[in-house]
């Protein structure tokens, strides 16, 4: 689907809980290609941000837009070309780690869904966990399979919350790898990160969020900011 | 559409990439292919597919998890039809003595039944109705497939249990009401619309949280409100209200209207969003584990937090009056009970129970009376122990205050004493009345003190202890250690019962069960503020 429109876009966007915003209005474009870290201290409102983008919490005011409509998860189109993974583990006890990522690239009409799959379990170092249940995982590996998901089928915007929590930093590198080349794809990357040498390596722009005022940063200034934020 | 058994990469296939199809030719921007796109039904079916190959179950065991379960449903039948009868004989005898003061069948029936009906659809709404598993929010919603594959099991499981719960809980209120079997099957049919309605009307409120919690809070007035109904009619002189039992027209109608819900109810399922299945999973998964745990305090969490309306504090407290730790912890928890609407709905409801209970035959004095007044004093010291509750679930809460264990738990058992107090002594004014002696008001207030102590136990127990040996019972296994923990409460209620049990079963307060009860309160209290010592 073809268009001018950019891939989010958010007009003095307004989030937060019972009516209670949890930080300050938001302007926000981003463009295919494009990658933008979310920083703020904790509490700051970076998750609820991106879980108002995703869908799955309306926002208090304002206007948010994917592909230039309004975010409504509930329409197919929007769920196919919006990934989204957040810090949410549930598992089908019984089904393999690696029969939960054929059936998400399945579930979005991926051709060759196993080889893909099958790469990717390679990319994120668990393949070797692709026949083992989700409940005999640890913590990391956890992490690295529910990431995994986030890859295993089309996207156009994907957004991550701390991606990095619970990583180590051989996978974090990786995984810095993975969004430059998805990136470059021209999918739109939006995260929220306490990583400096995340932001460093993907050389992404900043969104800060506070109390105060929300504020677009270039690469450099977002690096320096979530220093300071730390 | 694509086909789902099509092999290739299909759960539970062990086939691995080829080196052709390797690390970085497939990994960047897979492609949807519209024609392999999977629906709802599919990724369901798949899924249980994969499972299904991964389980241990042979036919041998299928057969056995059948047939134990034709057996446990038919107990259960045997067990509810043998309340009825019992409930029958009761208002019969009740009937045969005369007396123009005493609720009719057809009151206890139009009572019963509207308690019911609210029950389920309070039940329903707080449920859901419809989900798809935490995993399967987690998992399936994200994709494209359309919604209403995803949840159909759950919508065609309520609209079951809808009509079948409605149906046959009706039909045990007419039967146990006196109703011959005509006028019962009737009610029976417009019982099972009804609940099939309610449970309509509960899906098409699950989309809004703020209409399903408007549901949630109006069926627990509802209930509330069916013994409050019972007191108006003994007080306007009509307790003897005619049968109901509708023509099977009007049941056609309602079963009519039911479909149309229904109908309505199934367009929407596709537009029922994440948020509103993942809050759904969230407490199916916990009021699951609770079921299959036995464990009725988290049960009661779940449904309570399900149905739980957003707070608004208007006015913030000063607790200006409230000195040291210990009227700290007390008034925290009067203020939960007072911001709790719905607990202040069923206090009421529990205390005009205890008055109306006595206008039902079989109820009115001696052992029923007794069992209706330790049931509502229990629940009513229940709604006033939810911070002892959230204490046990987040022990810094009691930790918060500079408090020895045990006074902390004897501040959590004022507000509960409290609340069975006010539900015991609008039990006990009929008794005063009747007789003219106070002193069933005072075995009252202590009686409630038991049962405050009896709530803080129950609140601070230990989880079920799944380790002890099984009891063989016609039901199945019963896990011992399990069954240990769940009578915690309870058992201090009914034990500390006793002096009041006595006196109702002579029919006299003397100052010997006065006294009585007021040891039992002491030692109520002992038990119930003990802490076991850390191993």
């Amino acid at each position: 689907m073809p268009s001018s429109a950019p891939v989010l876009e958010a007009r003095g966007l307004r989030v937060g809980y019972a009516d209670v915003a949890v930080c300050a209005p938001v302007d926000l474009t981003v463009a295919p290609g494009d990658l933008v870290v979310v920083i703020g201290a904790n509490g700051s409102g970076k998750s609820t941000l991106l879980r108002t983008v995703l869908g799955l919490q309306a926002p208090l005011g304002g206007v948010v837009r994917a592909f230039g409509r309004d975010v409504d998860e509930r329409e197919r189109d929007f769920r196919a070309r919006v990934a989204g993974v957040l810090d949410d583990d549930a598992f089908f006890p019984a089904l393999t780690v690696r029969e939960h990522l054929v059936l998400v690239a399945r579930g979005h009409g991926v051709a060759r869904a196993g080889a893909v799959v099958d790469a990717l379990l390679d990319r994120f170092g668990i393949a070797d966990q692709a026949g083992a249940l989700p409940s005999a995982l640890s913590s990391g590996q956890r992490r690295r399979f529910l990431l995994a998901s986030g890859f295993a089928r089309p996207r156009e915007l994907l957004v991550l919350d701390e991606p990095e929590q619970r990583l180590d930093p051989g996978m974090r590198e990786r995984l810095a790898g993975l969004l430059v080349d998805d990136a470059r794809d021209g999918v739109a990357v939006v995260l929220a990160t306490h990583d400096p040498d995340l932001v460093a390596r993907t050389g992404a722009r900043g969104l800060l969020v506070g109390e105060d005022a929300c504020v677009a940063l270039d690469p450099a200034d977002a690096h320096d900011a979530l220093l300071a934020v730390r | 559409m694509a086909d789902a058994r099509r092999p290739d990469g299909a759960p539970g296939s062990t086939r691995r990439a080829g080196r052709d199809d390797g690390p970085g030719a497939a990994v960047h921007a897979p492609r949807t292919d519209p024609d392999e796109l999977l629906t709802g039904r599919e990724l369901r079916r798949l899924t249980a597919r994969a499972a299904a190959a991964r389980a241990d179950a042979g036919p041998g065991e299928i057969v056995v998890d059948v047939a134990y379960a034709v057996v446990s449903v038919a107990l259960a039948t045997v067990w509810v039809v043998g309340i009825a009868t019992m409930l029958r004989s009761s208002l019969d005898a009740g009937a045969a003595t005369g007396s123009g003061q005493v609720l009719g069948p057809g009151g206890v029936q139009a009572l019963g039944t509207a308690a019911l009906l609210a029950f389920l659809a309070g039940t329903a709404v707080r449920l859901g109705p419809v989900g798809a598993g935490s995993a399967g929010v987690r998992w399936w919603v994200p994709t494209p497939a359309d919604r209403r594959g995803l949840v159909v099991p759950s919508f065609v499981r309520a609209v079951l249990l809808g009509g079948v719960l409605g149906a046959a809980g009706t039909a045990v209120v007419a039967v146990a009401a006196g109703l011959d079997a005509g006028p019962s099957l009737r009610a029976m049919l417009t019982g099972g619309a009804l609940g099939l309605l309610l449970v309509a009307v509960a899906g098409l409120a699950q989309p809004s949280p703020r209409a399903a919690a408007a549901l949630a809070r109006t069926s627990d007035v509802a209930v509330a409100a069916v013994p409050v109904a019972g007191l108006a009619l003994v007080a306007v002189g009509r307790p003897g209200l005619p049968p109901l039992a509708a023509p099977p027209l009007v049941a056609l109608g309602l079963l009519a209207v039911a479909a149309v819900l229904v109908l309505r109810w199934w367009r929407g399922l596709e537009s029922l969003g994440a948020t509103v299945l993942r809050a759904q999973s969230a407490v199916a998964d916990q009021v699951g584990g609770a079921v299959l745990s036995a464990d009725t305090r988290d049960l009661g969490r779940a449904l309570r937090q399900a149905g739980a309306a957003r707070v608004r504090v208007r006015r913030p407290r000063r607790f200006g009056a409230v000195r040291g730790p210990f009227g700290a912890v007390v008034a925290a928890d009067l203020v939960l009970l007072g911001r709790s609407p719905s607990a202040l709905a069923q206090l009421v409801g529990l205390g005009a129970l205890t008055v109306v209970a006595q206008q039902v035959p079989g109820l009115g004095s001696g052992l029923g009376l007794l069992v209706v007044l330790v049931v509502a004093g229990l629940g009513a010291a229940v709604l006033g122990a939810e911070g002892a509750r959230t204490a046990e679930m987040a022990p810094v809460v009691d930790a918060l205050v500079p408090l020895p264990a045990r006074r902390t738990r004897l501040a959590r058992a004022v507000v509960p004493t409290f609340t069975a107090a006010a539900c015991l002594l609008a039990g006990s004014a009929p008794l005063v009345v009747a007789t003219g002696d106070a002193r069933w008001a005072a075995l009252a207030a202590l009686a409630a003190v038991v049962q405050g102590g009896a709530a803080v136990r129950s609140a601070y127990r230990e989880p079920p202890d799944w380790g002890g040996p099984l009891l063989a019972t016609p039901a199945g296994g019963l896990p011992t250690g399990a069954a240990a923990v769940l009578r915690k409460g309870p058992d201090l209620a009914v034990l500390g019962a006793v002096p009041l049990g006595v006196a109702l079963l002579v029919g006299t307060a003397g100052w010997v069960a006065v006294v009585a009860q007021a040891v039992a309160a002491a030692v109520a209290l002992a038990v119930a503020t003990h802490v076991r010592r850390a191993r």
